[in-house]
């Protein structure tokens, strides 16, 4: 009663009032259940009460009185002026009477039996699909009456119900049309309450059917049942599974690289025991509230009463049964809308400072599938990462659950079509979370017991043997580096279509393929291998658009790496030139990316590129090369600093020390920490190994900026003269002179040396000749761009032409 | 039988294979060595090698990492040296054998080639260990000397490649018949040697890149054109 009066008092509240409350509290939802159940009772009651009838008047009692035939003498009379069976035919010739026996034998064998047949066909689907319906979100048992049809497997069990239902609806409907109103026709007295036992109880299937059909496609989103027909519940992995044709050489390599680095491990820590790990999870600050979510009004899922990492708002039940429904559909629009929106707004209203349930708590949701819950727990660390500070514990399950999800997509059976976005989150957070594991390492001071043992008993987690294999496992399996040679040839589209698949294929191990070169070259950056870090992305060409420029925060990264390796190796042009392009885009596109979650991110790399331009700028003054808006910024935020940096004096290196700092990666000490000694803290050893060999590099070129300032004011000068003037001896300025040729050439990719010059001379004996490199403009460049813009234009008002 | 597919394997090649497999340390210290001997030179198989001692900073071997820098060294003008110096632990940097050679990178950077030759001479245990020392860093000197000078005075060659008196004279006329130099007589001071042009220190050589339209970008435009 108490339902039924929430119920009253809801219906009349404003709308946006009883949109506030929560799911739980709604009337309506409880009250439906039962309103649903009664009227299918009392339909089912009907078609019984009606059968019956209809049976009694076919086989009447001993009496021989069938019940509501009481004017069978009158009826044909009236109606027809003549009973009997069809003899006489004066009136209306052709015309003939039924007996009463005759109609119900008629009813009997053509309207009842066939009848019956049908029902006791459909029965079945009847009451599958009503029980269905009603235990909704489960799958029920009676799903596996539709298991061999053709379509169940095509469109999923539910669906397949739901069609059945429907068109026996439909069957009975016509039924009910055509025989029930063939009862009419013969006119006897026998056949008016035939015709409406008949109607009444048709009808009252036709309502049945169709009503199961009705809910059964509206909770055929919620029951997903797909993958599970041959009694396999294995997951996505599963789907028509083409394994990818990987040579036996890659197979080879890879293989071996695992074989080295994991040995016997990678078998163990794979697959099946991974939801073990979850269960043991102890979330220290969540004391056990396992308490059912009571519906008092003032008691919302994020109240301070702490994490329930079991409890499952439906807003999320909702979440992760689209998103998994949308993963089997690829439908990528939509999982790119889910991940991108729902998930931040989800996080933003309900796990603030929460983790999201754990994957058990929705695992049946989603079938309990495999791929699913990797995925899923995958951004449950990223949002761990993002909002709280991981325990040591959960580091490790990261790291467990990263593998297990790698090796699902390294062994080819995935069959998902994921966003580019998140693939290059994924690959991103794994190196974000390498790195951020190994800061966390090598801070050994205030290390407890426990963790120290923890470290010691999981040395593999995070290892960077792991790290870097896993990526180039990626790279090599996914043959990416072919891919995209080929599709220099014409052979091959990736490129073109963002790395999509649209034949059907999965882009999944392809684009980390990808993303993972980019993954590669921030992890050797981070150990200081920038040789080696450029070399993984040479496959990408960086001077076109690419797959990497579809997401604004791999192109970031990207550039950023790029040209601080750049810098590193002293090939000043290549990084400005690089910085420039970003920073611009970065100028123009800011506006667009205001409300993504990525956006602080986007603005600090934007500082820090800033920052190492200005750190560029001033070893080596190219400034023709940057961009009007681009210089203005950059003047707005560093040009006293420049300035102040072309000095060289002590003030100079503390501000080159100070936007290094600022802006250089976060580079970490890839070795483990030794357990024995004193602990000590090493984490800020190889950021002080970069500053110092960086500061030293800017010592030897000291001089240079005197040198040219001098040579900028003259066309010819003697080197007597300009030693003079700079107040050192000729020997010196010979030497300064080389240093300043030797620092402004630079060895770039191939061997060959460039000139990174902005002021260039050279010596005949003791004569200095200054050649002053004139600003040569693109014009060709230029050109040929404010023609395709013109031919744009032009294409465009052709457009409106015609509307 | 598959031990010796393996070992037709050079380590270059395993190196490209599989650069983060920590199997292949040993390897990679042989080729060290077999660089030393056989005066060849691979920059990629001694990063490889330096990376596998950041990750494993035990099995470091001093020896190995020093004759890795000297071969660092004599690839100047490259960037070479410190790349490697970028990923060795700075408390292993502090070692006085590594010192020297950082200072004598810092004077090879610096274009002071006098001190050089003068510091180089004092750790001769050193150097010397590598063959081909010498002659890689006067290919060096060399180098720089041609993109400064046109024309140099014997006196700054001979400091720079640290050779005098006759076997200069021999040097210069190897020189003269093979890489295209002159020797001029110099205003009563001697000889001037002048160096084989190239862009650098004759800027008119220099291709016009900027009047050039790379074939790429002209594509863009094909559809326009068509």
């Amino acid at each position: 009663m108490e339902v039924i009066g929430d119920a009253l008092r809801q219906a009349f509240m404003p709308k946006h009032e009883y949109e506030t409350l929560r799911d739980e509290d709604k009337a309506w939802g409880k009250l439906q259940r039962p309103l649903v159940t009664a009227f299918v009772a009392f339909i089912l009651l009907l078609v019984i009460i009606c059968t019956t009838i209809s049976l009694n008047i076919v086989f009447p009692g001993d009496s021989g009185k069938r019940p509501f035939c009481s004017d069978e003498r009158l009826q044909p009379l009236s109606l027809n002026a003549k009973g009997g069976g069809g003899g006489d035919s004066d009136l209306f010739p052709g015309a003939y009477y039924l007996t009463d026996q005759e109609t119900v034998d008629y009813y009997l064998m053509v309207v009842f039996f066939p009848s019956l047949l049908i029902f006791l066909l459909s029965a079945l689907y009847l009451v599958a699909g009503l029980i269905v319906a009603y235990t909704a979100p489960k799958r029920h048992e009676c799903l596996k009456v539709v298991e061999n049809n053709y379509c169940a497997s095509k469109r999923g069990g539910v669906r397949c119900l739901s069609v059945l239902n429907i068109i026996f609806a439909i069957i009975f409907g016509l039924l009910a049309l055509f025989l029930g109103s063939s009862l009419l026709t013969l006119g006897n007295s026998c056949s008016v309450p035939l015709f409406w036992c008949y109607e009444i109880s048709s009808w009252g299937l036709v309502i049945l059917f169709g009503g199961t059909a009705f809910f059964l496609r509206r909770k055929a989103a919620v029951i997903l049942d797909e993958g599970d027909f041959s009694g396999r519940n294995l997951g996505l992995e599963m789907l028509e599974a083409n394994p990818l044709e990987a040579t036996p050489e890659v197979e080879r390599r890879v293989n071996e690289g695992f074989k080295a680095w994991m040995g016997s491990s990678l078998l163990s820590s794979d697959e099946e025991d991974e939801p073990d790990t979850m269960a043991s999870f102890d979330y220290d600050d969540a004391p056990a509230n396992s308490a059912a979510p009571a519906s008092s009004q003032s008691q919302t899922p994020d109240a301070a009463l702490g994490y329930d990492p079991n409890f499952v708002p439906d807003s999320v039940k909702s979440f992760v049964v689209h998103l998994y429904r949308h993963i089997r559909e690829k439908n990528v629009y939509e999982i790119h809308q889910m991940y991108e929106t729902s998930f931040q707004t989800l996080s933003e209203r309900l796990f603030k400072d929460t983790p999201w349930p754990s994957v058990d708590a929705v695992a049946h949701f989603v079938d309990n599938d495999h791929v699913f819950c990797l995925l899923y727990r995958e951004m449950w660390f990223r949002h761990l990462y993002a909002r709280l500070s991981p325990t040591l514990k959960q580091r490790i399950d990261s790291w467990d659950n990263y593998c297990s999800l790698f090796q699902v997509v390294l062994h080819g059976v995935v069959n998902m079509q994921l966003p580019n976005q998140w693939l290059w989150d994924m690959v991103d957070e794994f190196v974000y979370q390498f790195q951020s594991f190994c800061q966390y390492r090598a801070k050994m001071k205030n290390k407890t017991e426990q963790e120290i043992s923890l470290l010691k008993q999981f040395d593999q987690a995070w290892n960077v043997y792991g790290v870097l294999n896993y990526l180039q496992a990626l790279v090599e399996r996914s043959m990416i580096i072919q891919i995209l040679e080929q599709e220099k040839e014409g052979l091959e589209q990736f490129t073109a279509t963002d790395g999509y698949d649209y034949s059907g294929g999965s882009n999944v191990l392809k684009v980390l393929g990808y993303f993972s070169m980019v993954g590669l070259l921030r992890v050797h950056c981070l150990l200081g291998d920038y040789h080696t870090g450029l070399k993984c992305l040479l496959p990408i060409d960086i001077s076109q658009q690419g797959v990497y420029t579809s997401v604004i925060g791999s192109h970031i990264t990207t550039i950023y790496h790029y040209g601080f390796a750049n810098l590193m190796l002293r090939r000043y042009v290549e990084a400005i030139r690089e910085f420039n392009k970003i920073l611009l885009y970065i100028y123009k596109t800011k506006q667009y990316h205001q409300k993504s979650p990525q956006y602080e991110q986007i603005l600090k790399k934007n500082e820090q590129m800033y920052a190492l331009l200005a750190i560029c700028l001033s070893l080596c003054p190219q400034v023709k090369l940057v961009e009007e808006t681009v210089n203005s910024q950059l003047r707005e935020k560093y040009g006293e600093k420049m300035i102040r940096m072309q000095r060289y004096d002590d003030e100079a290196f503390g501000i080159y020390d100070e936007l290094f700092s600022y802006a250089c990666p976060k580079f970490i000490t890839p070795s483990a920490p030794s357990f024995e000694e004193p602990l000590v803290n090493y984490n800020q050893d190889a950021y002080r190994l970069q500053l110092k060999l960086f500061l030293y590099e800017v010592k030897q070129q000291q001089l240079l900026s005197g040198v040219r300032t001098f040579l900028k004011v003259y066309s010819t000068i003697s080197l007597g003269k300009l030693a003079n003037y700079m107040e050192v001896d000729e020997p010196t300025l010979r030497t300064i002179l080389m240093t300043y040729k030797h620092k402004t050439h630079a060895v770039d990719v191939d061997g060959k040396i460039v000139s990174n010059a902005d002021v260039d001379f050279y010596v005949d004996d003791d004569m200095i000749h200054v050649v002053e490199s004139k600003s040569s403009k693109r014009y060709g460049d230029y050109f040929l761009r404010q023609i395709v813009k013109l031919e744009g234009l032009i294409s465009d008002l052709d457009r409106i032409k015609l509307d | 039988m598959g031990r010796e597919v393996e070992v037709q394997y050079t380590v270059e090649q395993l190196v490209a294979v599989n650069p983060y497999n920590p199997d292949i340390l040993n390897d990679l210290e042989n080729y060290v060595n077999e660089q030393v001997s056989s005066q060849t030179y691979s920059l990629d198989a001694n990063l490889c090698l330096l990376r596998l001692y950041q990750f494993k900073p035990e099995r470091m071997s001093t020896q190995i990492v020093s004759r890795i820098l000297v071969k660092s060294l004599m690839a100047m003008p490259a960037p070479d040296f410190t790349l490697c110096l970028f990923l060795i632990p700075e408390r292993v940097q502090m070692e006085e054998q590594f010192k020297t050679l950082i200072v004598l990178s810092h004077y090879l950077e610096t274009g002071r080639f006098r001190q050089f030759w003068d510091e180089a001479a004092k750790s001769r245990h050193i150097v010397e260990a590598v063959p081909g020392f010498e002659q890689a860093i006067q290919a060096y000197a060399i180098h720089v000397l041609s993109l400064t000078y046109q024309k140099v005075s014997r006196p700054v060659l001979a400091e720079a490649i640290n050779i005098e008196g006759l076997s200069l004279d021999k040097f210069l006329e190897h020189q003269v018949a093979n890489s295209g130099w002159i020797l001029e007589k110099g205003h009563g001071r001697g000889q001037l040697i002048v160096l084989p042009r190239n862009e650098f220190n004759h800027p008119e050589l220099k291709k016009n890149a900027a009047d050039s339209i790379p074939f790429e970008h002209i594509t863009r435009i094909f559809p326009i054109l068509g």
